[in-house]
This record gives C-alpha cells, sequence and structure tokens, in this order.
C-alpha cells in the first residue's frame, strides 16, 4: 500500500532528525504543527491546553524519535502522544472545556474557519476517546488498523465504532445547519 | 434510498473535515523556538551525561586497579600466613663455616618454635649446634609459627667455639592473617 506523498515528505524529516539533524527538526516542526495544533484544540476543546498539549507532545516525541521504528507513522504516534498527554492533563489539573469562537478566530485564518468552529461544536458533545478516534482517521488520516493500534481497539471495532460515531457526528451537524 | 443519505452524509463529514485540514490554524510562533530549546538542551546533556558516565567509569577503573595492585602488593609483602609452620634457614658464609659453632635464634613474642618436642615450642630462645653437616649445606634450618599477623624479627646470633659473636643478623618476617592468599 502506497503512503500520501505528505506522509513520505515527513517520514524523510524524521529519519534526519533520528540522525540528529536540528535543521530537520525545525522543518518537520514546521510541516507538522498545524495540523497538530487543529488536532489538539479539537481534542482538547481549549486554546491555551491545545498549545500546551502541542508543545509536549513535540518535546515527548522528539526524546524518543529514535524509538520510532517505521517513520511513515509520525503522525499517528504524534497524535497518541498528544492524546495520552490530554488523558493525564484531565485527570491531574483542572481543565475547563469548550473553545470561544472569539478563541479560535485569533487563532485561525482564511475561509474554513466556519467549519472548525463546526466540527469543534459538535466534537465538545462526543467523549475525549471517541473525538481521538473520530481525529485520527478524519483528520489524521490514519487507517482502521493503525487507528486501533493506537486507540487499543480490532480494526473491526474500528470500523463498527467509527460508523457510530460519524452518525452522530452527521446529526448533530444536521441540527446546527438546522437551527 | 438508505444508501444515498449515507453516501451523502460521509461526503458532509468528509469535506468538513477537509477544510478543517486546510485551515490556516497555527500555535504560537514560540512554540518551535521553544520545542527546539528543549530538544537542544537534551541533547546538550545527554552529550554531558555521556562524557560524565565515562569519567565515572574511568576514575572507577582507576580505584579499582589501584586497589588490585595494593592488595597485590601487600601479599606480595607477605612471607606466610598466622599459625602456620614455616621453615627458615640460616645461611652461611665462607668465613662463617671456619668460625661458627653455634648459632643462638631469638623469637619475638608472638612467634614460637615448631617442634614435636613440647618443651622447645616454649621457649624463646634456642641455640643450635652447628654441625659439620650443617656447614656443608651453607644453612641451618629451623621451624617456626607465628601466632598474630604483621612483622615479626627473629634475631639470630651466629657464635664461635669460645661463645663468642662471630655475626649478627634479624631476619625480619611478614605474617598475613590465615586465609589471605601469600606470595614467596
Amino acid at each position: 500500500m502506497s503512503e500520501p506523498a505528505e506522509n513520505v515528505e515527513i517520514a524523510a524529516l524524521v529519519v534526519r532528525v533520528q540522525k540528529g539533524d536540528e535543521r530537520a527538526c525545525g522543518e518537520l516542526i514546521d510541516a507538522t504543527q498545524s495540523q497538530l495544533y487543529k488536532f489538539c484544540l479539537l481534542l482538547s476543546q481549549n486554546r491555551e491546553v491545545a498549545e500546551d498539549l502541542c508543545q509536549e507532545a513535540y518535546i515527548k516525541a522528539l526524546q524518543s524519535i529514535s524509538k520510532l521504528q517505521n517513520p511513515v507513522t509520525f503522525m499517528g504516534w504524534l497524535y497518541q502522544i498528544a492524546k495520552n498527554l490530554f488523558i493525564d492533563m484531565t485527570r491531574t489539573s483542572a481543565y475547563r472545556k469548550n473553545v470561544s469562537e472569539e478563541e479560535l478566530a485569533e487563532v485561525a485564518t482564511g475561509n474554513d474557519l466556519e467549519s472548525v468552529i463546526q466540527v469543534q461544536k459538535i466534537l465538545a458533545e462526543f467523549e475525549a476517546e471517541d473525538r481521538f478516534l473520530l481525529l485520527l482517521v478524519e483528520l489524521g488520516g490514519c487507517s482502521y488498523k493503525e487507528a486501533g493500534d493506537r486507540a487499543g481497539l480490532s480494526e473491526d471495532a474500528v470500523r463498527s465504532k467509527l460508523h457510530r460515531l460519524r452518525q452522530r457526528f452527521i446529526q448533530s451537524y444536521n441540527s446546527i445547519k438546522g437551527s | 434510498m438508505n444508501d444515498k443519505h449515507s453516501s451523502q452524509d460521509e461526503k458532509v463529514l468528509k469535506d468538513l473535515f477537509a477544510q478543517v485540514k486546510r485551515a490556516q490554524i497555527e500555535p504560537s510562533p514560540y512554540m518551535k523556538t521553544r520545542v527546539l530549546a528543549h530538544w537542544r538542551e537534551s541533547r546538550t546533556s545527554r552529550g554531558l551525561m555521556f562524557w560524565k558516565m565515562l569519567s565515572g567509569v574511568s576514575l572507577t577503573a582507576v580505584l579499582v586497579l589501584g586497589f588490585v595492585s595494593f592488595q597485590l602488593m601487600q601479599q606480595k609483602k607477605s612471607d606466610g600466613v598466622t599459625q602456620q609452620a614455616y621453615v627458615i634457614h640460616i645461611d652461611f658464609n665462607q668465613g662463617d663455616r671456619e668460625m661458627v659453632a653455634q648459632a643462638e635464634v631469638e623469637l619475638p613474642e608472638h612467634v614460637h618454635f615448631v617442634s614435636s618436642n613440647k618443651s622447645i615450642r616454649d621457649e624463646k630462645k634456642l641455640t643450635l649446634p652447628v654441625d659439620v653437616k650443617a656447614l656443608g649445606r651453607g644453612k641451618l634450618p629451623f621451624v617456626v609459627a607465628s601466632d598474630v599477623s604483621g612483622e615479626q624479627s627473629i634475631r639470630v646470633r651466629l657464635l664461635n667455639e669460645k661463645n663468642e659473636l662471630v655475626r649478627e643478623q634479624v631476619m625480619k618476617l611478614r605474617f598475613a592473617k590465615q586465609g589471605s592468599s601469600v606470595t614467596f
């Protein structure tokens, strides 16, 4: 199975970082920070938490990047690190859910901001684990198998769970649109 | 009809997430700087850790080597272990052979003669006749053992027939505790 070109480019950067190339490290952050930040924002529903998660996830990932055997799976691995950090954070600190539209507008630019706000609103109703699974596949582009590996589920379980989550998501979307 | 709805829903969802993917949402520009600074620092401290470990290992190796050498030197200095019988030889030179008639052996406090004769064992000073046989061999043996570790001095006085002193020598023997290995 061929990998998307974007993943291959990221994998090439990961290999260079594994060899200790600092410039590649900067390029890797440039290439992935927007996606990771959006993932963290939609997962945590909190702008400040997303910022912290993003930073900590990079620090943790770079500390153990030499252990990553398949560089093509870097993004999925990074999302999983961010999700684990988020779960820890919700357990240990007073965490405020919900990011305001004003807050999103401060960090987002372009015409697609409306979509981000809609997705954020819908995902706010989901449990963190469900948000993680949906974001892994829909935003992160992970396969069912990789999502299953990251979420600790079988491929079949991911398929049936995603089916339910998508239905629920669409229902929420339609009701927001209707109102 | 249901399938049509389902594929339409799926398309809506895919489109929505595709727009999210395209959205220009960036974290603070300082985040990258902070992450890189942290990465640089951890690499430097890892490098420092390596050198610290290397110097620690080297220091340990030097200390172990020093300790082992010291132990070997100590062992070399020992001539025997306590509570063990050793044969000591008084060596005669050419001049001694013509003059010496007897040898007076004086032991320090914790050293005693070893003999089947119990009375000899209790003696601290023993006069041994130097016969032709002993002179011919060039040495006169006697057997001692020490009760304590450390250096012990045995005084030997070679006397002529008139009981006059021909030569005096002090033999220094180092005893190690029983169980230690000894290099003679």
